[in-house]
């Protein structure tokens, strides 16, 4: 098998795995989804990557996984970064928070985007004559970035704040979808799998996602999301998993070791199945 | 366990384990010592990464591997003892980017011994001079250096090319033994693997670098070195195991993969009974 290329957040970065190192000089963040690069020594982060999914799905097929450099993240940076991956090649330097690898379609076999919160990414509107990018929350919808601009267009467009989520989610499923048809045009079969549910519905109603989407099974239970799973096995977390590290558990809400296993296995179990067709 | 860190040449390297990946544009014409780095990109290397010994100890154990190399930089393949003490020295003591506390083990792979530099005093002066090549391939000397300094030591002790061996040979044992003490004063355990048979009476016989080496296991036998287990076995050389499974020709005599595996399991089983 060829290379296998990994888009997501934290979830996917690893965030939090270092915590079940025996490595020294290992230090919580101040809020369970915080992050502070500068708590998080090289040892750590070599750690995580040996044990976060994509190396663990990587190892399986005995071949290699490339994922951005920085943590954190939403699909605006994972297209991003595919972007920077396999156009910049004229520009060595462009892209350089994101990666420095440069790669051809021929080279990767796999792209697995995890779905990140669909809010982290921007929303573009035209005003004042000239495009420009909003970020806003649903759930805390009069702060964000650029806000005062986008409510006042929603205003000239007749647009609710609901009707704005709408249309904010069907742009993210449209360019979900598009990304997705260009990389397969070029033979390189794209997966996806989600941490929420703010997608899984335009995902289902569409056939050519709905079989790229990875659900991820346990217990005899499918969970369509890593959130929902989280919900119902707080041991899916790394603040929930008593059971590695007893009472005292990392102040820290990110996927698990064996959560990390569990969405490894779902997505090996996935490709095995293609591969045998 | 904390991570472990490795030391070797283009064997620790993984050099031409890419010719095992699907990947296209292998350099199948590549020399085996004329190694391009140009033939070489960036999946190529990741993938050999993937399957290189140094990573199937670290991954058994679940923890991360060090190595004298990072994609997207592409250095690290090569090197000699002189090279693998260097980059330990500079990984703690110049970049600082780990402390010795981030490592429970270090591997060192004992590659060809002409590679170090050998180093002597004359009128007062201590000069270091490579003299593999002179050794090993006749005729070239483009690596020889000092030959003059070298020649008049020579006279001055009334010494042959032997006794410089056995002076080379011994004073690769000793730095080996005094690093080999320090690690372990670190608390860190040190594994020692050869390709070459140079200094293995002397790791035998010593008790504290005996206990450190690790003999390779295959096929129910035990190797002293990994040239004795390519030499044993053919496919275990890139090479011939290429032409049997690919039907390609590459001129590669590094260790195959089945090779590397054969390696990581040794050291893992060695590992595994200390612990």
């Amino acid at each position: 098998m060829k290379g296998l290329v990994f888009g997501g957040c934290s979830f996917t970065w690893g965030q939090g795995l270092y915590f079940y190192s025996d490595l020294p000089r290992l230090k919580e963040p101040d809020q369970p989804y915080a992050y502070k690069g500068e708590l998080v020594q090289e040892s750590h982060i070599l750690y995580k990557e040996t044990i976060r999914y994509p190396r663990l799905v990587a190892n399986h097929f005995n071949t290699f996984e490339t994922f951005k450099l920085g943590n954190g993240g939403s699909e605006d940076e994972t297209f991003e970064f595919l972007d920077v991956l396999f156009h910049k090649k004229d520009n060595p330097t462009y892209g350089s928070n994101l990666t420095a690898e440069r790669m051809d379609y021929s080279e990767v076999e796999y792209i697995i985007v995890q779905l990140s919160q669909l809010w982290r990414n921007k929303y573009y509107f035209e005003y004042n004559g000239y495009r420009q990018p909003s970020m806003l929350w649903p759930n805390n919808h009069d702060i964000g970035h650029n806000q005062e601009n986008l409510f006042n267009w929603l205003i000239e467009n007749n647009l609710t704040f609901d009707e704005w989520v709408v249309l904010h989610k069907e742009v993210q499923y449209l360019r979900l979808k598009k990304e997705f048809e260009f990389y397969e045009s070029k033979g390189i079969k794209c997966r996806v799998l989600a941490w929420e549910d703010d997608l899984l519905n335009h995902i289902f109603n569409d056939e050519f996602l709905k079989e790229r989407f990875i659900p991820l099974d346990y217990n005899g239970n499918t969970f369509n999301t890593i959130g929902e799973l989280h919900n119902t096995h707080k041991d899916m977390t790394i603040e929930g998993d008593y059971k590695y590290f007893g009472k005292k558990t990392p102040s820290d809400h990110h996927p698990s070791k064996k959560c990390h296993e569990l969405i490894a296995e779902n997505i090996i179990n996935k490709i095995n199945k293609e591969l045998l067709k | 366990m904390k991570g472990i860190l490795f030391g070797g040449c283009s064997f620790t390297w993984g050099q031409g384990l890419y010719f095992y990946s699907d990947l296209e544009k292998l350099p199948y014409s590549s020399q085996n010592y004329g190694f391009n780095y140009k033939d070489v990109n960036e999946p190529m290397l990741r993938y050999k990464n993937a399957v290189r010994y140094s990573r199937l100890v670290a991954q058994s154990f679940e923890t991360f591997e060090v190595l004298r190399d990072d994609v997207g930089k592409l250095y690290g393949n090569g090197g000699s003892e002189d090279e693998t003490f260097l980059y330990f020295d500079y990984l703690f003591n110049i970049e600082r980017k780990f402390k010795y506390n981030d490592f429970d083990y270090v591997v060192i792979q004992l590659s060809n011994v002409w590679r170090n530099d050998f180093i002597f005093e004359l009128n007062g002066v201590e000069y270091r001079t490579k003299i593999k090549e002179l050794y090993l391939y006749d005729h070239i000397e483009k690596d020889v250096l000092l030959t003059k300094e070298l020649d008049e030591y020579c006279k001055l002790h009334n010494y042959t090319f032997e006794d410089i061996k056995e002076l080379l040979i011994n004073q690769q044992f000793k730095r080996l033994k005094e690093k080999v003490i320090f690690f372990k004063n670190k608390n860190i355990e040190v594994k020692i693997i050869c390709w070459l048979n140079d200094l293995l009476s002397l790791i035998k016989n010593d008790v504290i670098l005996n206990t450190s080496f690790v003999p390779l296991f295959y096929d129910n036998l035990n190797f002293n070195t990994i040239q004795d287990l390519m030499d044993y076995d053919k496919n275990l050389e890139i090479e011939h195991d290429i032409l049997n499974k690919k039907g390609m020709v590459c001129q590669d005599k590094h260790p195959s993969v089945t090779c590397h595996k054969v390696i990581a399991n040794s050291l893992i089983n060695n590992i595994k009974k200390i612990i």
